[in-house]
């Protein structure tokens, strides 16, 4: 009997186990999820949800993932499937047009074949690749059109969405954007200012032009062009020195019927000058132009690029050669970090280290009807100073400081910025996008790649992420409307603002008593060096005895003063340091001593009243 | 309804009291903070890495229940069944689930208090940053259900044997599997011999990979799901375990 019913209790245990099971495998595919994160980190963004549910065509994304073999890491499969989530989200939200197709491409399967069709990339898991090889990528497929991500690396989840809604906004249109150039600058290597130069082998085209090339269907616009070609998406606009007003009205037109610009201007542009073509100028033609900008046409939207002012930012400052061998900062040649790059912003997001030398700077007064954000700018103490100043390096630092923007997106409506013309239109039907950039020579090659010779081959590598700043500028305005507004879901940093803030505050008081000391050392120099030229006995080259122990008393300040600063830094330092340290002992037992008097006042008290 | 309610009311308040009456609580309760608080701030540097969030807090907690647990859990049958007062227990129209769930309901509150007071830590974070409020709450929800699953297998093995000291050990034991089932010294072990379905079966028994979703700030139904499921299954299997062995 109790055999009987031991029996039947394990049957109920395996009963509930297989029931409990099932249910858990049903529900996989189901979806029904809060994300409760501040920024809405794990949500498709309005962008996307507007492109898919604007979908018309049907769009096929091909997941590829080498699910059956074994040796994958967990942490691959839980990536594996959030992908796998993000998908069936995007197909959830595309009203049917969107269909995701999951394939597990087996060794010599036609999974595998197909899957190199499309370009995807097999990665080996483990070192010696014994185990097979992992697909892990994704194809978006609509009529004829094709894309691909060919490796899924899971680096790239915070720009995971952004990928995953180019391909389907590439795909979703018929033909591939068309991009144009238009420069006043030799940008395609036939440098027809300067003949010498071809010679000299600078008939090669700038990388970042090469760059776009490999990835564009690029048409070259003339300078002079009074008309641009409606089937170009976005004009890339570089140094648009002596631009006639005619060529400015078509610009303005183009913006106006919705086509894309990014235009790099500059209040000094050092490239102009080493292009141009000494043998000219002493033939008696005009010097180029080094200075080039658009506000005739962006002061309409409320923005313009400053004449004769650079931006300056001493933290970004970098060392140039001064000549003689020295070494010189110069805060208007700005190497930017992290801190002044727009991290929140899906093209702008992924990049921490650009190079502007000597860029302009841009003021955004009321911004008519046109929203601007900043994607690169000075630290909040940047100021602006005038192109002779920043040549030589000596700057005078003016009293007031700003944030200097030093590339702008703007969108919205546009308005035209010649009124008086009848013909035309006068404002755009649709939103447009533009960016402005306040530096040409970012993009030159001498500041944007290294040339490396390599077995006789002159191999080009980025030596900044200026190249990649430009093709994630143009690859945002040749994309849908959907990925301008796309986030990078790079918001998971949230630092410590309070010791930030203590940093900041020790700097700054460490600042003010290194200055009074160093004042106080300046002050006992000068007294010396009166000492020494006070003797009249033409004896300079020796000291009196008084001056020896006036030496000595300096020699014997200086070191206290050295020690004192290493006491303030010291001291400044100990503040965080004590703070964390207080905050860990709190933690660590604060609550617990609390708890254990807890404990003990209530023994007592029931020991007193039993 | 009504009475069962009750009833599973009055056994919770009785181990609840039971608890706090010794000084065993109050011992737990100090060694739990105190190591959370030891984890995050020395051994996972929550101060020196300078970020607003409580990953380096939750990312102890499954190793901190693996061992906390079962000592709150392996008292509550072994001890009735040592003592003899399990019995005793189930003549006063209490049944043995009333009786489970009761107990079940106590050990649950009393890690949930014992996590609630953990709250200095994102008070903290506050302090220093600004962190996201969503993924400290449902960070907290996730520790939660975690603790509850740990409960659930602690009573399990507490039904199981008369002996403290071996219930903690299979408690652990359990703990032990439930998080590294989804590891890779263990799935390569599986992968050696077992299909691919199973491998992955295993793996999504894991605590680890329901866990990490809501320490991100995502309160998934499916995760939901599977922790009541496995305190579900436990807690049945605890029943037929009492039932076998009071022979009720």
């Amino acid at each position: 009997m109790n055999h009987m019913k031991k029996m039947t209790g394990l049957a109920g245990i395996f009963l509930l186990l297989g029931i409990l099971v099932a249910f858990n495998a049903v529900l996989k595919p189901v979806r029904i999820r809060a994300d409760v994160t501040e920024d809405k980190l794990y949500t498709l963004s309005d962008g996307t949800k507007q492109l898919l549910s604007d979908l018309n065509r049907d769009v096929t994304l091909k997941f590829y993932f080498s699910k059956s073999n074994d040796r994958l890491p967990v942490p691959l499969k839980n990536f594996a499937s959030r992908v796998r989530d993000l998908l069936s989200e995007y197909e959830s939200r595309s009203g049917g047009y969107l269909v995701v197709e999951e394939f597990d491409p087996k060794p010599d399967s036609d999974e595998e074949e197909w899957a190199q069709r499309y370009g995807l990339q097999s990665q080996t898991v483990d070192m010696f690749g014994l185990d097979g090889g992992l697909y892990f990528g994704v194809v978006a497929v609509s009529g004829n059109r094709e894309a691909v991500i060919p490796v899924l690396s899971q680096s790239a989840e915070p720009r995971l969405e952004y990928l995953l809604t180019r391909m389907v906004s590439e795909v979703s249109s018929e033909r591939s954007a068309k991009v144009g150039i238009m420069s006043a600058l030799p940008v395609n290597g036939s440098s027809a200012m300067n003949p010498m130069m071809m010679q000299q082998g600078g008939g090669r085209s700038w990388a970042v032009v090469s760059e776009i090339e490999r990835q564009y269907d690029v048409e070259q616009v003339d300078m002079t062009a009074t008309n641009i070609a409606e089937d170009i998406d976005t004009l890339v606009l570089i140094h648009p020195a002596d631009i006639s007003e005619d060529t400015l009205y078509a610009l303005d037109q183009l913006v106006l019927r919705g086509g894309r610009l990014l235009a790099f201007t500059d209040a000094m542009c050092i490239t102009a000058q080493e292009t141009a073509n000494p043998q000219m100028m002493q033939m008696g033609m005009p010097p180029p132009q080094t200075e080039s900008d658009l506000n005739a046409l962006t002061s309409a939207w409320g923005i313009e690029m400053t004449p004769g002012q650079l931006a300056a930012d001493e933290a970004a400052a970098s060392l140039l050669n001064a000549g003689g061998g020295r070494a010189q900062r110069n805060a208007t040649w700005l190497s930017l970090r992290e801190q002044n790059i727009n991290r929140e912003d899906i093209a702008t997001g992924s990049l921490n280290d650009l190079m502007l030398p000597f860029a302009g700077a841009f003021e955004v007064a009321a911004s008519n009807g046109v929203e601007v954000a900043e994607l690169v700018f000075t630290a909040d103490d940047g100021y602006t100073t005038g192109t002779m100043a920043a040549r030589t390096g000596d700057i005078d630092i003016p009293a007031l400081k700003k944030r200097v923007p030093l590339a702008l997106r703007v969108s919205g409506t546009f308005k035209t910025a010649f009124p008086d013309r009848e013909e035309g239109l006068k404002e755009s039907e649709d939103p447009g996008v533009v960016i402005l950039v306040s530096d040409v020579d970012m993009l030159a090659d001498r500041i944007a790649t290294d040339s490396v010779n390599f077995m006789g081959q002159t191999i080009v590598q980025p030596r900044n992420d200026n190249l990649t700043f430009a093709v994630n500028m143009v690859e945002q305005l040749c994309g849908s409307e959907a990925l301008i507004g796309l986030r990078s879901r790079n918001a998971f940093d949230r630092p410590f603002d309070r010791v930030i803030e203590l940093e900041k505050q020790a700097a700054f008081k460490w600042q003010a008593e290194e200055e009074r000391l160093n004042a106080q050392l300046q002050a006992t120099q000068a007294k010396l060096s009166q000492l020494q030229q006070s003797r009249d006995d033409g004896q300079q080259m020796f000291l009196t005895p008084e001056q020896e122990a006036e030496v000595k008393k300096f020699r014997k300040e200086v070191f206290e003063t050295q020690q004192s600063l290493k006491e303030v830094r010291k001291s400044l330092r100990r503040d965080i340091e004590m703070l964390g340290v207080r905050l860990k002992a709190f933690n660590i037992l604060g609550i617990p001593l609390l708890v254990a008097a807890f404990g003990i006042g209530r023994g007592l008290w029931m020991k007193k009243t039993r | 309804m009504n009475e069962a309610a009750s009833h599973i009311l009055a056994v919770a308040k009785r181990e609840w009291r039971a608890y706090f009456d010794s000084p065993v609580a109050y011992v737990f309760i100090i060694i739990f903070l105190m190591l959370a608080g030891f984890f995050t701030f020395s051994l996972a540097q929550f101060y020196e890495a300078g970020q607003a969030d409580l990953n380096g807090f939750f990312q102890w907690h499954p190793w901190l229940y693996m061992i906390l647990v079962p000592a709150v859990a392996m008292r509550l049958w072994a001890e009735e069944r040592r003592s003899g007062t399990i019995e005793l227990l189930f003549t006063v129209s209490v049944t043995p689930l009333q009786a489970l769930l009761g107990k079940f309901l106590a050990a649950w509150l009393f890690m949930l208090l014992a996590l609630l007071l953990t709250f200095p830590v994102p008070m903290t974070a506050a302090y220093l940053g600004s962190p996201d409020g969503g993924t400290i709450v449902s960070g907290y929800i996730g520790s939660g259900l975690l603790a509850g699953a740990y409960v659930a297998a602690g009573i399990f093995t507490s039904a199981l044997t008369r002996n403290q000291v071996i219930s903690f050990i299979l408690a652990v034991v359990i703990g032990l599997f439930l998080i590294l089932a989804g590891y890779p010294p263990v799935t390569d072990l599986l992968s050696r011999w077992a299909p691919t379905w199973m491998v992955d079966g295993v793996a999504s028994f894991s605590f680890m990979t329901h866990y990490e979703t809501l320490q991100r700030g995502v309160i998934d139904l499916r995760d939901l799901i599977y922790f009541a499921s496995v305190m579900i299954f436990m807690l049945f299997t605890t029943q037929v375990v009492l039932k076998s062995k009071v022979g009720r």
